[in-house]
């Protein structure tokens, strides 16, 4: 069955996806579950010469999950804390982005960014803040982080396309 | 908040880029989304962005979930019947997937592995004018045969039909059959040509409704193509 053969190649790398962005092991089987069903249903719109098979899969795990993480954020509004915990994470997200640069086998281009302007990158993609939620939590004016963002994805298409 | 002026290239590209990162909100979003929906340049920008982030992805660490998560989904994408599972079948499911799967393992494994013969799996995607496969082509050495699959076929005028061959060098080219109009076709593998199978290149031809007399005449030739090894086992 075409499909078994799709899991048992994919599961583990779009696993560490969901697990990345819902922090939930519960959530991310959940999350898992719906998206490869949503594979299944779509396959037919996967088009081979736009996107690469795991890029297109790797979308819409994403996008599950980050729809996943909307929905629970208001309970850890409401809750202090749980919100001085994400305040926390987005903060560690410097010490951790640094740890990420010291390992070997990181990608060329990501070792090209500066630590903040990976760990802003991250925090929109895989935690869903926007620039507000991101200044906010690290302590950083709004101007640095979108600097940071925008000077970090030039740096990242320029190592990437070669210009 | 910011004013992007997407008629401008570079500040589209950024938009873009913004989109995919989930950093566009209000005014923005709608109208990069509105930009989104009648142009190719943006759709190719969110498609660049979306390959370039994907490296992200690409460091995380692979985690094994638990067979739970399988048996869930098998459940919840398994036809309840076989009818069901025809109309399914006929649509968008099984035979898409399919060619999902096949060009996946083109970009997962493209260094040859040491595998056994009957690990692999040959497949051909038949495709028609649009982008939808209409026919997946499927040789199972294990199981010795070559299985047709229907997934969305063209209606042919003045009942015309395709037949399917494989040109097994040096011989006369070998039958597969008629493309079917519905459901599968099972063709044996015949020990003759079961070890030249893999290297053999495919011909579709356009025939009568009762086909080719012989492999030495047969009609116009509509697509010619290459088998791709899928590998089963991982």
């Amino acid at each position: 069955m075409a499909l078994k053969l799709l899991y048992q190649k994919t599961s583990p790398n779009l696993f560490a996806v969901a697990l990345r962005i819902l922090k939930n092991r519960e959530l991310a089987e959940d999350c898992l579950q719906s998206a490869y069903i949503k594979i299944w249903k779509y396959a037919g719109r996967y088009d081979a010469g736009k996107a690469r098979p795991m890029t297109w899969m790797n979308t819409i795990v994403r996008n599950q999950a980050l729809d996943m993480l909307r929905r629970q954020k208001p309970q850890e509004i409401s809750d202090d804390e749980a919100l001085a915990q994400v305040a926390d994470d987005a903060r560690g997200q410097f010490d951790h982005v640094a740890l990420a640069r010291d390992s070997e086998d990181v990608h060329r281009c990501l070792a090209e960014l500066s630590d903040q302007q990976r760990a802003c990158i991250e925090l929109a993609y895989f935690d869903g803040l926007s620039h507000q939620e991101m200044s906010d939590q690290l302590d950083y004016p709004l101007g640095s982080v979108k600097t940071w963002i925008r000077r970090g994805l030039m740096r990242l298409r320029t190592c990437l396309t070669g210009i | 908040m910011s004013d992007w002026n997407l008629s401008d290239p570079e500040q589209r590209h950024q938009a873009a880029a913004d989109y995919v990162l989930g950093l566009l909100s209000g005014a923005d979003l709608t109208r990069f989304e509105a930009l989104l929906s009648i142009s190719h340049e943006a759709q190719r920008d969110v498609q660049q962005w979306r390959e370039h982030l994907n490296i992200l992805n690409d460091e995380l660490k692979p985690q094994t979930p638990p067979s739970s998560v399988w048996k869930n989904i098998a459940r919840a994408t398994k036809p309840e019947s076989l009818w069901s599972s025809l109309r399914f079948w006929q649509g968008t499911g099984v035979g898409v997937a399919a060619a999902l799967v096949v060009s996946l393992s083109l970009w997962l494994s493209p260094a040859s592995q040491e595998l056994d013969e009957r690990d692999i799996d040959y497949v051909y995607v038949i495709q028609g004018s649009g982008s939808q496969p209409e026919w997946i082509v499927n040789a199972s050495l294990n199981q010795n045969k070559v299985f047709v699959e229907t997934v969305q076929p063209d209606v042919l005028p003045n009942g015309q039909v395709c037949e399917l061959w494989l040109m097994v060098k040096g011989q006369e080219p070998v039958s597969l059959g008629i493309l079917p109009k519905s459901g599968i076709n099972e063709v044996v593998i015949d020990p003759q040509w079961r070890n030249a199978l893999q290297n053999s290149p495919l011909v579709i031809t356009l025939e009568k409704p009762e086909g080719a007399p012989n492999g030495y005449q047969m009609g116009p030739v509509l697509a010619r193509g290459q088998w791709t090894p899928v590998n089963k086992s991982i």
